[in-house]
């Protein structure tokens, strides 16, 4: 196992390695460049685009450009954010941790809420609550994400006024206590948190009902309710543990997504995160941070995949890698 | 089971009956008696209040509601002694990329920049004349190329070192410094490089020697001017371009302007603190602002931004057409709001008249439609084909007015002819001029076919992100199908149509806006033939009209001419030009659209401006928190 | 001795059906799944009707009826007359002079009654391929019956609403057909292989899943050259979507093939001097059918989804051609939300068709599990 992780490591560098050269052509692929459009401007003069362009390395050939942009990253800089004037690392790292802030809040609500939902409707399965379950689920795993974020941000914001508009931190923020500015994110985080967990927390609930009822239907619960073993031990000590085995592999694809964000609900709702900057950086051509947000979303796929693939092979011993 | 759908089969089978009678008649002749009911836009019919000054009230505030006004007049201009302290919130659309005046180039960081520093003269929005501000006088001599400034006494930079004409100089030199990437500096030099001469004559005045003529002069040192003594090193250090950006430590900024840099937090909001040597004051000497801060929260989405109006985070909101019903019929409303006229910008749908061709030898323009292109009977054609009214009412709420020309009527400004032909909604007019032109339906399949049989059919394009636009070309398109032609509307995102218009010139037809300044000059680059922002045909080599080589002599004799009167007579040629030969096919101009917290007094707003926010916001410094 | 008869005669029951049947039993016991089911077969079937069901064409504009609310019909007119086929007055609208808002007024001297299988717009159904003019319902020219209201350019919603279908529920099809064959295909090949080969195959599905979709879409979008028509556009945009899809399914296929590959009864066909190729395809890949139904019935509603959100950022089918997607994009406007409601419909179509699909989904997956079997 110790040598495959090695050997997928390696892969991962190279895989990384191939996936700029493509993103760098991809981006390349379309006309055009982020300075261009300041020529739209008809007091603008079209040497000074021009010159903003030599200044960025803009005019070269294609091949020379991405040297040039793997040649700094091997010393650690990952380049200017033409749209922010700033160093991308910069950029990036705020909005990093907004976004990863956000996700491990969702992923804290979609777990904590999941599995033990979805152990009680596979203990109750086909009554009624297991179907209003289910059928929350559905109403939640049916609509589409920024939708969802309108009306809640319409309902708890603009007629309710419970909840603000959108942002991270209130205008007030800094003259706030401690307890305050707690206060604060938390009323700001609640609507992309409700969003974001509520597709995922069905989806899991329903997968953690399917392993709990294939796991309540083996032999050895049969047995141990034969036993005479009280239904809680039954269940929290023999089943859950197997049922949730499984769910582990998807801990794998979590944290391939935890530094990714949704991008059309942080721009509905305002939420300064990885996702809304991606895409005005696509939409721009704002290059540096294009490559350097493709790039972090691809280091943390492959890490994620491979560690779905280790813990698949760890929890289910049909599997080996040789 | 059973006596369910026995039920449900009896059900069906009256329902069919019932339908069977009602539903299979012949048509009887129920003819209508009164032709449909058409709506009509009563900006026009509605009976106004006008205020002594000359203030248009549409509806005075009063039974919870809010009040509606129209722009402040320069005669109602009478600020009146306020109280100190406060603060006034304003949603930004973007966030600032440079605090940096000389190499910013977009607005969300020149709207920061531009109230930390200020220019020697201003433009008073209700005259549009050129006023003191920095300078208090400007003269030239009778060959009109060597301008005085008389700079105004007394003025500290808010670090308290006083401003002189030291700092002038110092501001265009870094203007016209070859390695820091200034967007205005094309507008201070010739077409081979000149640059004017700037030098200081004492400590409160500056001599400029220009190399030709220029009538906006006065305008034009606008320009905001930085200080020398802070900013020298850093031209000096040579990364002039990338000093003074969006992490510089705010203590850094040193300006003139009414407001500083307190804090930037990225992402979030900027907050700037009132500048308390700023040099202006009040009727009884007191130094302005009132306000004690400023803050501008990055709100890029319309929907959020109203809703922060609504929950009161933001101070003021430049509404879309679609949300002043809405506030206008608020009740407990504790804001007003301002219909400022038509917003100085234009809107048109243009043709690819560029006749020239790839490094392959492929032309850019499809040849046959290229002859259409070229053809001002086909672009006047289109110009009656447009259906601006309906695009007034169902796109822009009926809050737009539709325009014919690059400037509204409604705004009188003093270089705009009189009496130019308007092409209003005509389709028969447009069917005739395409049929002149050999355009006709010629096999009864309701589309317009050439000589050879070939349909009329083009593409359209504008940019996905304004729903205003895509709506107004779904319009046209229609518009265009119930002529007969045949119209492939898709929009793109904007760095990829741009790059259309402006490096490979592969499009058709498309729509798009400019916004313009209250003096033609600085429209130049589109006007000119050989400007990068002549939308149909740019960088011409020459001119490839006739009338575009007389509105390049226009634009060559407009900008010498020094008085004024003859001057805006220049002008009304190229504007006559553009109506009959249709380059720019003007669609509407939206109302600036403005609702601001009653709490704020001295407001005093104007129409002339392309972001009706700041039009509100007018004479910033003089505005104040009323007392509870 | 009874009871041991009965099981029995289950058993042998159970042996006669194919796994199919059974399965096919199961799911009928999920009534939700059935109800989905039916909703689903309806709602094609109203789509192939489109052209017929709806009164006016999907491009039918009334300038002056910009955001007309739904039509009132009325069976009492103004002298308090009663008539037998309820009917609508001719409407209009004129902007209040100082709010600017809408204020509708119906005259009642234009009285316009319902009409069935009457003449109207010229239009199409059964997907574009038979012209027809009868509609089931209407009213006469001038009059306009807008039973959901109207949108900016006073095009019915109603009609739109059923038009868009042809796009939003096709769109699912299409996308998770293409991306099931290639996903199943190459998933199993990698499965079958092992070894570098496998490897080598997934690290290329790891490639094309590095690249996110939203860039790829955008990027490829414009890629389109200008002059499609919208049907090729349509297509355009599922190709790129289901580009973006099949390799995660493969990826999973490639997991499933991995176990079975193990199992006996492959071992005992590769033993038997099978070739691989015919394993996979006769053998292996059946056993994935199973999942492959339920990830098809799961990947339908993520289509629709998709579709509408690329037409929320411009991206997707073009007006004048409907999707649900498309019509949503006025909605997502809360200002023209709060004072026209009725443009949510579309954002309720979207709700019931993928509540169904996911509906649908489950009771295969329940269905498709031997090991969830009800007897």
């Amino acid at each position: 196992m110790g040598a495959y992780i090695v050997r997928r490591i390696l892969i991962t560098l190279v895989m990384l390695l191939a996936a700029s050269v493509l993103g760098f052509g991809v981006m390349k692929l379309t006309p055009g460049n982020y300075f261009q459009r300041l020529l739209q401007d008809p007091r603008i003069n079209r040497t000074y685009v021009e010159q903003e362009i030599a200044k960025r390395g803009l005019n070269k050939p294609v091949t020379q450009q991405y040297g040039l942009w793997l040649w700094r990253l091997g010393h650690g800089d990952m380049g200017t954010s033409f749209i922010h004037n700033q160093p991308v690392a910069k950029v990036i790292g705020s909005r990093l941790i907004n976004t990863l802030v956000m996700n491990l809040a969702a992923i804290t609500v979609t777990w904590v809420l999941a599995i033990p939902l979805g152990i009680y409707a596979a203990v109750h399965q086909y009554r009624w609550s297991d179907k209003l379950l289910s059928g929350l689920s559905f109403v939640g795993m049916s609509t589409p994400g920024f939708f969802l974020a309108l009306l809640l941000m319409w309902i708890f914001s603009g007629l309710l006024g419970l909840l603000p508009a959108g942002g991270l931190t209130g205008v007030d923020h800094d003259r706030l206590s401690v307890a305050g500015k707690l206060a604060d994110y938390a009323a700001h985080l609640a609507i992309p948190t409700v969003v974001l967990s509520v597709g995922a927390l069905a989806s899991l609930q329903r997968i953690t009902r399917g392993n709990m009822l294939e796991v309540l239907r083996q032999q050895y619960i049969v047995t141990a309710r034969a036993k005479g073993l009280s239904e809680r031990r039954v269940i929290y000590r023999h089943a859950l543990r197997n049922a949730i085995n499984p769910l582990i592999t998807i801990f794998g694809y979590e944290f391939a997504g935890l530094f990714s964000g949704a991008a059309l609900m942080e721009i509905i709702l305002n939420y300064p995160g990885m996702g809304m900057l991606m895409y005005d950086s696509i939409q721009a051509k704002d290059e540096p941070m294009v490559m350097a947000g493709f790039l972090m979303g691809a280091m943390m796929l492959l890490l994620g995949n491979l560690l779905a693939d280790v813990l698949l092979a760890v929890v289910d011993p049909r599997i080996s890698y040789r | 089971m059973r006596s369910g759908r026995k039920t449900l089969l009896i059900l069906a089978c009256v329902v069919a009956v019932a339908v069977a009678i009602v539903g299979c008649e012949k048509k009887a002749d129920h003819q209508p008696t009164t032709q449909p009911v058409r709506p009509s836009s009563s900006q026009a019919a509605a009976t106004q209040a006008v205020s002594p000054t000359g203030q248009q009230i549409f509806r005075p505030r009063g039974g919870g509601l809010a009040g509606i006004f129209g722009p402040a007049t320069a005669e109602g201009y009478k600020p009146v002694i306020g109280r100190f302290g406060g603060r006034i919130v304003l949603a930004a659309m973007g966030e600032p990329k440079t605090f940096n005046p000389i190499v910013a180039n977009e607005t969300s960081s020149t709207d920061v920049a531009g109230l930390m520093w200020e220019g020697l003269t201003i433009t008073n929005p209700w005259t549009t004349e050129v006023e003191a501000n920095l300078a208090i006088s400007w003269t030239h001599d009778d060959s009109g190329l060597v301008w005085t400034i008389r700079l105004r006494p007394g003025v500290q930079w808010s670090d308290g070192k006083p401003f002189t004409a030291d700092d002038v100089v110092f501001t265009y030199q870094t203007l016209y410094d070859p390695n820091i990437s200034a967007p205005m500096r094309d507008l201070l030099s010739g077409p081979h490089g000149e640059k004017w001469k700037v030098e200081k004559i004492d400590d409160l005045t500056v001599r400029f020697t220009l190399f030709q003529k220029n009538a906006i002069f006065p305008e034009l040192i606008g320009q905001a001017i930085i200080p020398r003594h802070a900013f020298k090193p850093l031209v000096d250090g040579g990364r002039f371009d990338a000093a003074l950006g969006t992490d510089t430590p705010p203590e850094k900024f040193v300006g003139t302007g009414p407001f500083l840099l307190a804090r930037y937090e990225i992402g979030n909001r900027v907050v700037m603190k009132r500048n308390p040597l700023y040099w202006r004051t009040n009727a009884a000497g007191q130094r302005l602002p009132y306000l004690d801060e400023m803050v501008f929260v990055t709100v890029p989405d319309f929907n959020v931004q109203m809703l922060k109006f609504q929950n009161g985070e933001v101070d003021v909101l430049q509404m879309r057409p679609a949300d002043f019903p809405i506030l206008a019929s608020q009740r407990h409303a504790d804001f007003d709001l301002y219909r400022l006229g038509p917003r100085l910008g234009c809107f048109f749908l243009f043709f690819n008249q560029n006749s020239g061709s790839d490094k392959g030898g492929k032309p850019f323009v499809d040849p046959r439609k290229l002859t259409w292109f070229r053809d001002p009977r086909f672009r006047q054609a289109m110009a009656y084909a447009v259906d601006r009214r309906s695009i007034v009412n169902d796109v822009f709420n009926g809050l737009a007015y539709p325009e014919y020309a690059e400037y509204p009527d409604q705004l009188h400004l003093p270089f705009v002819p009189p009496d130019m032909p308007r092409f209003e909604y005509n389709p028969a007019k447009a069917k005739a001029l395409l049929a002149e032109m050999g355009l006709k339906d010629r096999n009864g399949d309701g589309v317009l076919e050439d000589a050879d049989g070939r349909a009329v059919e083009f593409n359209l394009t504008t940019n996905a992100e304004n729903t205003d636009r895509v709506k107004v070309a779904e319009v046209i398109r229609k518009d265009l199908e119930n002529l007969g032609i045949r119209v492939n509307f898709r929009p793109m995102a904007f760095n990829t149509l741009v790059s259309k218009l402006d490096a490979t010139f592969d499009w058709e037809a498309c729509l798009m806006g400019l916004t313009t300044s209250l003096d033609p000059h600085f429209g130049a680059n589109v006007w000119l033939s050989s400007g990068q922002t002549h939308m149909w045909f740019p960088q011409q080599k020459t001119p490839s009209t006739k009338w575009e080589a007389e509105i390049d002599k226009v634009f060559a004799e407009g900008i010498q001419e020094l008085d004024p009167q003859t001057r805006a007579k220049i002008y009304w040629r190229y504007q006559e030009i553009a109506a009959e030969e249709q380059p720019l096919i003007y669609i509407v101009t939206q109302e600036g659209l403005v609702a601001i917290r009653t709490k704020f007094a001295n407001v005093f707003p104007t129409g002339l401006t392309a972001m009706p926010q700041w039009g509100v916001l007018n004479h910033l410094e003089e505005i104040y928190i009323k007392a509870d | 001795m009874a009871k041991e008869t009965f099981h029995d005669e289950t058993a042998v029951m159970a042996e006669a059906m194919g796994p199919w049947k059974l399965a096919w039993r199961q799911l009928c016991r999920h009534r939700l799944a059935v109800w989905a089911g039916r909703i689903l077969v309806a709602m094609y079937l109203i789509m192939l009707l489109d052209g017929f069901l709806c009164p006016y064409d999907y491009d039918s504009q009334r300038r002056d009826h910009a955001y007309h609310p739904p039509s009132r019909l009325h069976v009492f007119d103004a002298q308090g007359r009663f008539h037998l086929r309820p009917f609508v007055y001719g409407s209009g609208y004129t902007f209040d002079p100082v709010t600017f808002e809408r204020r509708w007024t119906e005259d009642p001297g234009q009285i316009y009654p319902l009409r069935f299988f009457a003449a109207g717009d010229s239009t199409t159904m059964l997907l574009s391929l038979i012209p027809i003019h009868w509609h089931l319902f209407g009213v006469d020219a001038p009059g306009r019956l807008y039973l959901l209201g109207a949108d900016y350019n006073g095009r019915d919603i109603f009609s739109r609403l059923i038009f868009a279908g042809r796009v939003s529920l096709t769109i699912g099809l299409v996308g998770t057909t293409i991306s099931m064959v290639i996903g199943m295909l190459i998933g199993g090949l990698s499965g079958t292989l092992g070894g570098w080969g496998d490897n080598l195959i997934q690290r290329l599905c790891e490639l094309i899943m590095l690249i996110p979709g939203l860039y790829t879409l955008m990027i490829l979008y414009n890629a389109l050259p200008a002059g499609l028509s919208s049907v090729q556009v349509y297509f355009g945009v599922v190709v790129i979507l289901a580009f973006i899809g099949w390799a995660s399914l493969a990826r999973i296929i490639r997991g499933m093939v991995l176990s079975i590959k193990t199992s006996d009864f492959v071992t005992a066909a590769r033993a038997a001097g099978v070739g691989p190729w015919r394993i996979l395809v006769r053998h292996v890949l059946p056993g994935t059918f199973s999942y492959a139904i339920v990830a098809a019935s799961l990947s339908i509603p993520a289509y629709i989804l998709g579709e509408s959100g690329l037409s929320l950022i411009g991206m997707g089918i073009q007006d004048p051609t409907p999707s649900w997607g498309n019509m949503l994009h006025d909605a997502v406007n809360i200002a023209e939300l709060t004072k026209h409601p009725w443009l949510l419909w579309p954002g309720a179509a979207i709700f019931v068709t993928v509540m169904a699909f996911n509906f649908l989904g489950d009771g295969l997956r329940d269905a498709l599990d031997p090991r969830m079997r009800t007897s």
